[in-house]
């Protein structure tokens, strides 16, 4: 599956994610970023707009599709619209990368935790080597309390596409990363 | 292991640790080995202490509007607990409390992931040996059991059911259970 994953972000293939448990729910989207523990998608919705960039953990994958008619419809919507997904390829510290991008820029994302089902709305107030505080915030962006959690518990992040800040940054961080 | 400097001693928050533990409560101190909890239930009244191990911690909440209720309770219904006292030199937190409980003859509970919970009065440290105590009926047990501090996955101390069975002992005349 590593090596499908490998193909599929080099060769900017659109793909659906099958998790595990979750056969009927999957993500379709291209593959901006990956290494061992983590895969990033520039996941998009059905109607071929960019959704979301999601970093999951690659042990939730059961399935990568690159090939079924739902995905030549979805090639088809999706070039309607301006795509732009990270093309962060391979790197090895992908969950510590997008954390930092997080925390510089003062982003709101999403995310989820191991031990819970609820995603949370959240922004990064401070990293430290295995820990990080998030300040977590109601839809309508008010403060509601703070998490202080492993990192080790992340289960995914959900990174917005519309912001210009979080997008610079990061495209400057892998510039001067390359 | 999780940091547990910087987080507020004067606000309740919410400790998650391995085994499904989720307790509210203020932090009072914590080692290497252990972490100290006043435990505040969800009626905001004090709920015991709680002894657990400090690198089964992975996520810690606070000033959530839940947790703000509860301060607000525990303030309002004048709730306190009589904190044990800090560890002394070369004393670990685990020893420190459970010298305490001991000299203040509270019940507690023994919780560990494999086997029934332990609940009763501890009669030696080292060994740690406890008289049990049959919490549900407040009925005294008729044995002692031994067990091993480190297999421990948390020690709940004069909770409000250790603090309701010793109110029905008081009531039945048994002053020495």
């Amino acid at each position: 599956m590593y090596e499908q994953i490998q193909q599929a972000c080099q060769m900017q293939t659109l793909v659906s994610l099958h998790q595990i448990g979750h056969t009927d729910d999957f993500f379709v989207g291209l593959i901006e970023g990956y290494n061992r523990h983590n895969i990033l998608l520039y996941s998009l919705d059905p109607s071929g707009r960019a959704e979301a960039h999601i970093l999951f953990p690659l042990c939730d994958l059961a399935e990568i599709v690159c090939q079924n008619p739902y995905l030549d419809k979805l090639r088809l919507l999706s070039s309607r619209y301006p795509q732009a997904p990270y093309l962060l390829g391979q790197k090895e510290n992908l969950l510590e990368f997008l954390l930092q991008a997080l925390h510089q820029t003062g982003v709101q994302f999403e995310v989820t935790f191991l031990n819970g089902t609820d995603r949370l709305l959240a922004r990064v107030l401070e990293i430290r080597d295995e820990d990080l505080d998030l300040s977590i915030e109601t839809d309508a962006g008010n403060a509601s309390g703070i998490v202080r959690i492993l990192k080790s518990q992340l289960h995914a992040l959900l990174l917005p596409v519309n912001s210009p800040d979080l997008s610079a940054h990061i495209q400057r961080q892998e510039g001067s990363d390359v | 292991m999780l940091t547990l400097s910087g987080i507020p001693q004067n606000r309740i928050i919410t400790v998650y640790a391995e085994e499904e533990i989720e307790f509210q409560g203020y932090l009072l101190s914590w080692d290497a080995g252990h972490t100290l909890l006043a435990c505040v239930d969800r009626y905001g009244e004090n709920d015991g202490f709680l002894l657990l191990h400090t690198d089964s911690l992975y996520r810690i909440d606070y000033d959530s509007l839940y947790e703000q209720k509860l301060e607000t309770l525990y303030t309002e219904k004048k709730q306190s607990h009589d904190a044990p006292p800090l560890p002394g030199k070369n004393e670990t937190l685990l020893q420190s409390v459970l010298s305490w409980v001991q000299w203040t003859h509270k019940l507690a509970r023994f919780a560990f992931s494999d086997q029934e919970d332990l609940c009763g009065y501890i009669e030696t440290i080292d060994p740690l040996q406890i008289r049990q105590m049959d919490l549900f009926t407040c009925q005294p047990g008729h044995s002692s059991a031994c067990v091993i501090p480190e297999n421990v996955d948390f020690i709940w101390i004069d909770n409000r059911q250790a603090r309701d069975a010793e109110l029905i002992f008081q009531a039945r005349g048994e002053t020495d259970v």
